[in-house]
């Protein structure tokens, strides 16, 4: 087990560098001066193309060009990003946590939802509970996120005026740039509550509704048919039939013992799909201009800003890499049958 | 007269080599000797784990040799290249314990028998190879009209008779049975081994004939050598060996075997 | 086995609604230039435009769903998009299917070095969400369906890769495999006559029910202006061009609610289809239930 996780871990680094590099040379495709472009800054400069992919070495090979990035991205320096304005490092950290929050409030309400209409479904197995809960689910994994998306837009934005687009509302913007404002994790929601200003808290949080209601679809889909199967399968057992036996009355049985064993599970499975909603953002954060790194990719992915694209690229490999691995980690330390090998 | 098979100091070692740390090594088989003469049948009995079938593989060269010889009609099998184990796969031949798992669920009898047919070339013309496939599966005792039905359409019985049929269609003087029998139920088990009796009578081919079953055993060999661990721990003439057992792991087998009274004699 | 095979889907309602959803979805595919008269000779899935006029127009008796920004009719798009989701969706589930068939077959025929280094190879593909691979080459090789395609197939042939390799190395140890050996059959014998038609079969068809998967791909990937250019008949592309459209029209918030209900239904009737078959079919094969 710890050999297999070391094993893993060696190979992490290896799984990154070879996404990158996959990555890297399909921007060769892209002619030197189109790649030069994309280091002018000043419309006037568009001349002296030819300069600019001497100094950068835009035309040496792959390989050199490649490890003159990597020495870069060792340095923190990932190149300058023209879609989002800024230096790809600095977008990444400002926009890494908008996302993680994004990601930990729908994973709340995917297990808390998830839980709720997996145990109905399964102690009400074949009564109307379970139909609601079951076509919920089927159709969960069949609705594309951007089609949600609008039509949550169309109703809670335009008809009902309930919640908005975007990270922040632009008092909560004047408020977090402002001298008063401290920024201790780069969460939002955690320092607005550091710096005692219940307003930002709440507006953030209503901006992540939306967002977030949408993005769950998917994995709550998964997540009530798991509750389900494993709810059936506690109440099938003799223990269950036993303590009902003794006198304890349904609900006892259905929420004291067989839920607390059910559930495990269910916890399992949120922690990889955490992992599995980084793709999931990125069309979610666009459709809502939710200012995450989803959205950055996205943007930088339109505009062909290739700094942008591997910087972006980059991190999500090592999130998703390590991330996968920590879930398997997980899985195998809840559940003793599986055995990595 | 040569034998049809002879192990010779017979030893084999699995070797694993972990991702990193030495290598672990496990010795299945260790001083292995045993004779089958022409026309007889040898039993090999052992509890399961204790390396027959390791024995069977070695022999029938699936598994490389580690230590020792296995000499099949007279010749050394180490010496073998792919061509001289190819022809010999017409001399030696083997049932398998699962007939589940032996037979290829996608073909049907006639493919399965027709296989080793066309793999050696042999009997291409149409009309004879109809004629043949006909008579192999009435050596079987199974109808010709199951030709052209899929082997998972039959009993376990059933397919251990087309195993049967498929080892014998290259008319191979040795025959390893590796556990024929343990998989099917007791009640068609009986049948099975009168078969093999049987044909192996008809035949006069040299058997190779692995059980965990003793009574099994006393059925049908003539000479029985027993296996512990990798090693031989007794090896006589059945009779013999089920009248004055000499080890006593011998006789605790025989003390657990239930006598029943018809199979007395 | 084929006939007990459908009779079960048959039997279960939920896979028969799925059957019945896919099929309507080809039949509109097949009889898409009937349903559908083509307007632009050289390019059927260009979308027939009445007017330049922005606003859309709903439904009405020319305009049978509505039209969406710039009149691009509604309903043309939705049957030439069927033909177009099939066109995608088999194209790219095909190419990635056979890919995978050779690097797995490659992989577990040969083992060793060659195993590894393949393997490795595609643990790197698995690196970073689907969605987003696709997306970034798509992005590199320019927006255009073609280059959707090949983005797409880029990042799906790794999974039936592993898939066929897997399975391969299954049937391998399977008792039929040392049978054929010992009666003197070679080594391509036995991968070919035993081993390939042995592992294929399940294969091929997990890899078929993922043709809605690629669709739903395809069109979040036509969805962010990754994919289909606007005006082509592909239901992201649609749905991408009422974003515009959802926060409706002054007083009438609701006004436009056909740009984004027409698309967006076809899209999810049709992976609902697909998913609802592939659910029948995942119990069916499950070895567990004999």
């Amino acid at each position: 087990m710890t050999r297999y996780i070391l094993r893993r871990l060696c190979l992490l680094p290896l799984v990154v560098l070879g996404v990158t590099f996959l990555l890297f040379f399909l921007t060769q495709r892209l002619s030197p001066e189109m790649r030069a472009s994309l280091y002018v800054k000043d419309p006037r400069q568009m001349n002296a193309l030819e300069e600019v992919i001497r100094q950068y070495g835009l035309r040496d090979n792959v390989f050199k060009q490649y490890g003159r990035w990597l020495k870069n991205v060792a340095h923190g320096d990932l190149g300058y990003s023209p879609s989002a304005n800024m230096p790809v490092a600095q977008a990444l950290k400002q926009y890494l946590p908008a996302t993680i929050q994004l990601a930990f409030v729908t994973m709340i309400l995917v297990v808390f939802f998830g839980v709720w209409f997996g145990a109905a479904s399964a102690v009400h197995k074949d009564k109307w509970q379970d139909i609601v809960a079951r076509l919920i689910s089927v159709g969960g994994f069949s609705l594309p996120i951007f089609v949600l998306g609008l039509l949550l837009l169309m109703v809670f934005y335009g008809q009902l005026h309930w919640f908005s687009p975007g990270g922040y509302s632009i008092q909560t913007d004047i408020i977090i740039h402002g001298a008063g404002f401290k920024t201790y994790t780069g969460f939002l929601l955690i320092d607005s509550l550091l710096n005692g200003q219940w307003r930002v808290f709440g507006d953030v949080l209503s901006h992540l509704v939306l967002p977030a209601m949408t993005l769950c679809i998917g994995s709550f889909a998964l997540m009530v048919r798991v509750m389900r199967s494993s709810m059936l399968e506690e109440l099938s057992k003799d223990y269950v039939r036993t303590a009902r036996a003794k006198g304890l009355s349904k609900y006892q049985v259905v929420y004291k013992h067989a839920g607390k064993n059910a559930i495990i599970p269910v916890i399992t499975l949120a922690g990889i799909q955490f992992i599995r909603l980084l793709g999931g953002t990125v069309i979610v954060e666009t459709i809502f201009d939710y200012p995450g790194i989803g959205r950055f990719g996205v943007l930088a992915a339109q505009q062909l800003d290739i700094a942008g694209i591997l910087g972006f690229s980059f991190l999500v490999a090592i999130l998703f890499v390590a991330g996968n691995l920590l879930s398997d980690i997980l899985y195998t330390a809840v559940d003793p049958r599986i055995r990595l090998e | 007269m040569t034998a049809a098979l002879v192990v010779r100091n017979l030893a084999k070692t699995y070797v694993r080599k972990p991702w990193m740390g030495a290598a672990i090594q496990k010795e299945v088989l260790r001083d292995v000797n045993l004779t089958l003469e022409k026309g007889k049948v040898l039993g090999l009995v052992g509890e399961s784990g204790c390396g027959k079938s390791t024995l069977c593989k070695v022999i029938l060269g699936i598994e490389p040799i580690t230590s020792g010889t296995v000499e099949i009609n007279g010749k050394n099998s180490a010496s073998f290249g792919k061509k001289e184990w190819r022809a010999l796969r017409r001399e030696l031949q083997v049932v398998y314990q699962d007939p589940y798992a032996s037979l290829d669920p996608r073909f049907t009898v006639r493919q399965l028998i027709s296989e080793p047919l066309d793999i050696h070339g042999l009997y291409t013309d149409k009309a004879s190879r109809e004629k043949y496939l006909r008579e192999v599966l009435a050596a079987v005792q199974l109808d010709s009209a199951y030709l052209d039905r899929f082997a998972h359409e039959f009993s376990g019985g059933q397919r251990q008779r087309i195993a049967i049929a498929r080892a014998l269609v290259l008319n191979p003087s040795i025959l390893i049975a590796d556990e024929p029998v343990s998989a099917l139920d007791v009640s068609v088990q009986a049948q099975i081994l009168n078969l093999l009796k049987d044909i192996q009578h008809k035949r006069n081919l040299s058997m190779l004939f692995v059980t965990h079953d003793l009574a099994v055993a006393r059925f049908l060999c003539d000479d029985i050598a027993v296996m512990h661990n990798g090693h031989i721990v007794e090896y006589a003439p059945a009779e013999e060996l089920f009248c004055a057992p000499k080890e006593t792991y011998t006789q605790n087998l025989l003390a657990a075997v239930p006598t029943v009274p018809g199979r007395e004699a | 086995m084929k006939s007990r095979l459908l009779k079960r889907i048959c039997k279960n309602k939920t896979s028969l609604t799925g059957l019945i959803f896919v099929l309507l979805f080809a039949l509109m595919a097949l009889f898409a230039p009937v349903l559908a008269p083509v307007q632009n000779a050289n390019n059927p899935y260009q979308l027939p435009q009445t007017s330049y006029q922005i606003e859309p127009q709903g439904p009405s008796a020319q305009h049978w769903l509505g039209t969406t920004e710039q009149q691009y009719d509604l309903y043309y798009g939705v049957i030439w998009g069927a033909r177009l989701a099939f066109k995608i969706g088999i194209t790219v589930t095909l190419l990635a299917f056979l890919i995978g068939l050779l690097v797995g077959g490659i992989a577990a025929y040969f083992g060793g070095k060659v195993d590894e280094a393949l393997m490795r190879f595609t643990d790197v593909v698995f690196a970073i969400p689907s969605l987003v691979l696709a997306m970034v080459i798509a992005a590199m090789l320019g927006p255009d369906i073609k280059n959707m395609m090949i983005a797409l197939t880029a990042v799906a042939w790794p999974s039936y890769a592993r898939l066929v390799r897997g399975d391969i190395l299954s049937v391998k140890e399977r008792g039929f495999v040392t049978a054929a050996r010992t009666l003197g059959a070679s080594g391509s014998r036995i991968f070919w006559r035993h081993i390939i038609p042995n592992s294929i079969y399940p294969s091929v068809v997990v890899a078929s029910l993922d043709i809605g998967y690629v669709v739903l791909t395809a069109a979040s990937l036509s969805f962010l202006g990754l994919g289909a250019q606007p005006g082509t008949a592909d239901w992201g592309q649609l749905i991408a061009m009422a974003r515009n459209w959802v926060l409706g029209a002054p007083g009438h918030p609701l006004a436009y609610w056909y740009t984004v209900v027409v698309p967006g239904g076809a899209i999810f009737l049709f992976v609902l289809g697909w998913n609802l078959l592939g659910d029948a079919f995942r119990d069916i094969l499950d070895p567990r239930q004999g």
